[in-house]
């Protein structure tokens, strides 16, 4: 390595420079040694009095969080004021009776009270501990007028969430206290302990936008630690304003026909154009409200113990079998992959044998010489067995994979699952055993191992009603960060396929059939509006299962699915709607049977129509096992 | 290196004993706040005692790499290229606190600009190595560095982070200037730069502000004169023994950033003007060594990356305390070795590790006296 050696005139200007920089550099740090010198000996007495004095306090204001609208402007969440009851340590003289007096006042119980302060003794005593969130106006009347009797009893005015329509509890979410968990996660980062955060839903997906910043007030305390003056202030910013793609019409005509039907479940309405959400609820749901300023304990854990898991975002969350709302990801598959023609005709005669078992068909007498429509109108199984084991497992799950099922829809909601369409590859990873041809046959029909989310099932009817994209479904319409609305961009569809036309159209037809011909989607029909769409029940339990079963006093009522999309040709309006333990999937049909009303009658500019009596939905109880009349194999409608 | 080579202990000590400070010192800076903000009274602390060992760990590695490494081009090229591409990159990347600073790969992250100063230092010593005697041509010597400097600074500035920008200001002014450049140069850039300071200064409002806070700070003790105010509390509550350690006030509600700009305003509290000059000493100690190491290292390369590594440690040292003490305005300088920052506090102990290895070749310093006796041809 050649290197520059330092020749001795070098040295000598570079030891020149070098000794100026470093006297220069002794003089420099000598000079701060003064300085510490004079602040810390000379003027001590000076600076120790002005500690003394220094009394100021920042102290943050919290944010209101953004409010959120429906696509047409309609307030869907807001803010309130709410009054909380707090104490601040440092100034009570005695902590135990002030606890009592207050308890005595306000009506609590003294025992919880103590508790809360118990759960917050670690705080630094001069920061409120908030004793009674949401007081009533009584309570905080009968604290004012004893404010004498407890020193350190405070009450703070705070923004708090109000969700006014009752509406849509899962897509708003809730919010609550920033989590320990949380408070470590980079997608928190600078957000404090006890602030209010974001815990599910919207509230959560768009917790950052919604969130707004932290004011400031400087205030002047006394040696106590109480606030004497406040001497400046940096008003928060209130979190940006948030546009849904919801339509508080279709939301609201989605939770009338479920309150009617009194059953459980879920129901996603979209835009199949681009996967605008109009319309999303699980049933059942919880009060939002009860979150906003923290919810009771025995709130919580009510929640959590309820069996019907209220908590649970069952559109995103809950898996279920398909049924027969499947049979159209066989018939596109057959048809694409050139299997069969839209006329290829199967003969059914109550049930077929396959590799030497028996599977039937929902209708006993069978349904004799059908083609693809008809096999569609009639949901025939025998159809389906014939041309799903024609197809295979692997081509089955290729194509409702690309019509979105068994894959996560990547809607902007937090905690999605996916389901699962069965092929010979999932099942040599997951049971290191080869695929068995006769396991084909129940897969066709959408029964056997296949699952999947009623979001997912609401992407697949779209992409069936657009013509193969299979779109995002989407909550964000647009953002205003005070500055006025901007659009926020739908998000790309997650994939699309070249489909022959004549080849869906034939599905098509056979969906308009279901709804408008001999099908079991009638009750879903809507006057001079082309409505299709596919019902299905989905077995809860094996049919030998439900002998053995039968006395535990589970609920083993099939769940009741149906699909539509409308109008026929260039659909505006796609959707799914599950009912937990339907029945059947014609009653889900009469809950869609509302919204297709309400949404038609809002386009075409007429009165809607009023929320559906129980009766209006001639709903079918008539349970087909509960006769003991055991079918084999599908039980599909 | 197979050659037993003697390497400077006292440099190594001072360095040591303001690691060891700063460990101390973040944790009882930050237990306050970060079990407030996370229940978590360590975070900081582990956090910053892992960089330390870590950072520790590599001084005797960099001792091993004979640094005329860092000459090839290969080397420097790769350097700025890499810390340009992650001054960019970071552009792209999360705001926090109202600057992007940092990049995060795989978990690890850190400050590109960090890596800036020592790209720079590797820079101009090369450069300087073969154009030192030329110095005073602007085309050849001077405008290569201009042009470096200036993309880099430039890239920081849009972070934006004064602060470092103004430490790689300092740095490639030091070399330059130790490189023998004309007295008229510099009187030039005086006569030039001051009055354009001064106009940049007073032309945007919230600088002035800035300035003018830093000037009278109780002329608005609330507003932008409440940090300057807050640290000189802190530093003369601490008298000369201090408040004793973890007792400190000002670091509970008053000092902003009280574990990273202003961790030394917590030592004066806590430890007084004992602590206080027992920390400046180490950096005084840094300052004298290095450039010690500078004026006896063997070769030109070697002398430059001494004083630019130097220069790096000890000018912000001078301007962190210069700022607790409202000596100069708020900058956003941490202090090396002991402010919270794992970057910083790497860089800082691998530009270490580089100087012990410099110093590891010094000459004897009968050199120096050689080369200062007169009649030795002077330069021209």
């Amino acid at each position: 390595m050649s290197t520059t050696t330092l020749m001795p005139d070098d040295r000598r200007s570079l030891t020149l420079r070098l000794s100026f920089v470093q006297y220069l550099l002794a003089f420099a740090f000598a000079a701060l040694a003064v300085a510490f010198w004079i602040f810390q000996v000379a003027q001590h007495e000076r600076f120790r009095e002005m500690a003394e004095n220094n009394h100021l306090r920042r102290l943050p204001l919290p944010a209101p969080r953004g409010v959120l609208l429906d696509r047409n402007g309609r307030i869907l969440v807001e803010n309130q004021n709410v009054y909380n009851i707090a104490l601040v340590r440092e100034q009570t003289r005695n902590l135990d009776e002030t606890l009592r007096t207050l308890a005595m006042a306000t009506g609590v119980d003294v025992a919880q009270l103590r508790d809360t302060v118990n759960r917050r003794r670690r705080d630094p005593s001069y920061r409120p501990i908030v004793l009674i969130e949401n007081a009533s106006f009584e309570q905080v009347v009968a604290m004012w007028a004893r404010r004498w009797e407890l020193p350190g009893v405070i009450y703070q005015e705070v923004p708090s969430r109000k969700y006014p329509t009752g509406l849509a509890a899962h897509l708003f979410g809730y919010v609550g206290e920033i989590t320990e968990g949380q408070l470590s996660r980079a997608d928190f980062e600078g957000v404090e302990s006890g602030t209010i955060v974001g815990q599910a839903g919207v509230e959560q997906a768009y917790n950052r936008l919604l969130m707004g910043k932290e004011g400031n007030r400087i205030v002047e305390v006394n040696s106590l630690g109480r606030e004497l003056t406040k001497l400046d202030e940096q008003p928060p910013v209130e979190g940006r304003r948030l546009q849904l793609t919801i339509d508080y019409d279709i939301q609201k005509a989605v939770e009338d026909a479920f309150d009617a039907a009194e059953f459980n479940g879920a129901a996603v309405v979209l835009d199949p154009r681009n996967g605008e959400v109009l319309g999303f609820t699980s049933r059942p749901a919880y009060d939002p409200n009860a979150f906003a300023s923290g919810i009771d304990r025995a709130t919580w854990a009510a929640l959590n113990t309820d069996e019907l898991k209220p908590l649970q975002n069952r559109a995103l969350q809950g898996r279920y079998s398909p049924g027969s709302t499947f049979k159209m990801a066989v018939a596109l598959g057959a048809l694409e992959e050139g299997i069969i023609k839209p006329d290829f005709h199967a003969n059914c005669s109550g049930g077929a044998t396959f590799y030497g078992h028996y599977f039937a068909c929902w209708k006993k007498g069978g349904h004799g010489s059908l083609d693809l429509r008809h096999a569609i109108e009639q949901s025939c199984d025998v159809y389906f067995y014939t041309v799903g084991n024609m197809l295979g497992v692997d081509r089955i799950n290729k194509w409702a994979t690309l019509l979105g099922l068994g894959v996560k829809s990547n809607i902007d909601l937090p905690n999605e699952l996916t389901g699962l369409v069965p092929s010979s590859e999932w099942k040599r990873e997951t049971k290191h055993e080869k695929w068995y041809a006769g396991e084909t046959i129940s897969v066709a029909i959408g029964q056997g191992q296949v699952s999947v989310t009623p979001v997912s099932m609401a992407v697949y009817i779209a992409t069936l009603a657009n013509g193969g994209t299979r779109v995002t479904p989407h909550l964000l319409k647009a953002v205003d960060d005070g500055t006025g609305w901007k659009e926020a961009p739908a998000p790309p569809p997650q994939s699309k396929i070249d489909v022959t036309p004549e080849k869906l159209q034939a599905i098509r037809d056979g969906l308009w059939m279901v709804v408008n011909g001999g099908g079991t989607g009638g009750r879903a029909r809507v006057d001079r509006h082309d409505v299709s769409g596919k019902t299905g029940t989905s077995q809860v339990i094996s049919n030998l299962g439900r002998l053995a079963a039968a006395r535990s006093g589970k609920d083993l009522r099939d769940h009741g699915w149906f699909v539509f999309f409308a109008p026929r040709d260039n659909p505006q309006i796609a959707g799914v709607v599950l009912l937990e333990h339907g029945i059947h999937g014609p009653n889900a049909a009469s809950v869609a049977h509302h919204i297709l009303e309400t949404f038609f009658a809002k386009q075409d500019g007429k009165p809607l129509p009023p929320p559906p009596t129980h009766e209006d939905l001639r709903l079918d109880y008539k349970d087909p096992y509960a006769r003991g009349s055991v079918v084999t194999g599908g039980g599909q409608q | 290196m197979a050659r037993k080579l003697k390497s400077d202990k006292v440099l190594f000590t001072a360095t040591l004993l303001l690691v060891c400070a700063s460990v101390v010192m973040v944790y009882s800076a930050s237990a306050v706040v970060a079990m407030e903000r996370y229940h978590n009274p360590y975070l900081w602390l582990f956090k910053q005692a892992t960089w330390a060992l870590l950072g520790i760990a590599l001084v005797p590695v960099m001792m091993r790499i004979d640094y005329r490494t860092y000459r090839q081009p290969a080397v420097i090229w790769a350097a700025l290229a890499f810390v340009a591409a992650g001054l960019l990159l970071v552009l792209f990347g999360r705001e926090i606190n109202g600057a992007k600073r940092w990049i995060g790969i795989l978990g690890l992250g850190g400050q590109p600009s960090e890596l800036a100063k020592l790209a720079t230092v590797f820079f101009i010593a090369a450069l300087l190595e073969r154009r030192m005697d030329r110095i005073d041509d602007v085309g050849y010597a001077l405008l290569p560095i201009g042009i470096v400097v200036g993309l880099l600074v430039g890239l920081i500035l849009l972070q934006p982070d004064l602060g470092t920008a103004v430490t790689v200001l300092l740095i490639a002014g030091a070399m330059v200037f130790a490189a023998g450049i004309n007295y008229r140069y510099i009187a030039g850039l005086l006569l030039v730069s001051l009055p354009a300071l001064y106009i940049v200064m007073m032309s945007a409002d919230y600088r002035r502000r800035r300035v003018m806070s830093f000037l009278n700070p109780w002329d608005d003790p609330l507003g932008n004169g409440f940090q300057i105010i807050q640290s000189l509390i802190a530093v003369g509550t601490g008298g000369v023994f201090g408040r004793g350690l973890m007792a400190g006030v000002q670091k509970l509600f008053y000092l902003p950033e009280p574990h990273t700009d202003f961790i030394y305003a917590v030592i004066a509290e806590e430890l007084g003007l004992a602590g206080a000059t027992v920390i400046l000493a180490c950096f005084g100690v840094i300052a004298w060594r290095g450039l010690r190491t500078a004026m006896r290292a063997p070769d030109r390369f070697g002398a430059f990356l001494a004083i630019g590594l130097t220069t790096m440690v000890s000018a912000q040292a001078f301007v962190n305390i210069s700022v607790v003490l409202g000596l100069l305005p708020t900058k956003g300088i941490p202090l090396p070795f002991v402010s919270y920052g794992g970057s910083s506090l790497l860089i800082n102990l691998l530009a270490m590790g580089i100087l012990l290895n410099v110093s590891q070749h010094a000459s004897t310093p009968h050199v120096i006296t050689t080369a200062l006796e007169p009649g030795i041809a002077d330069a021209s």
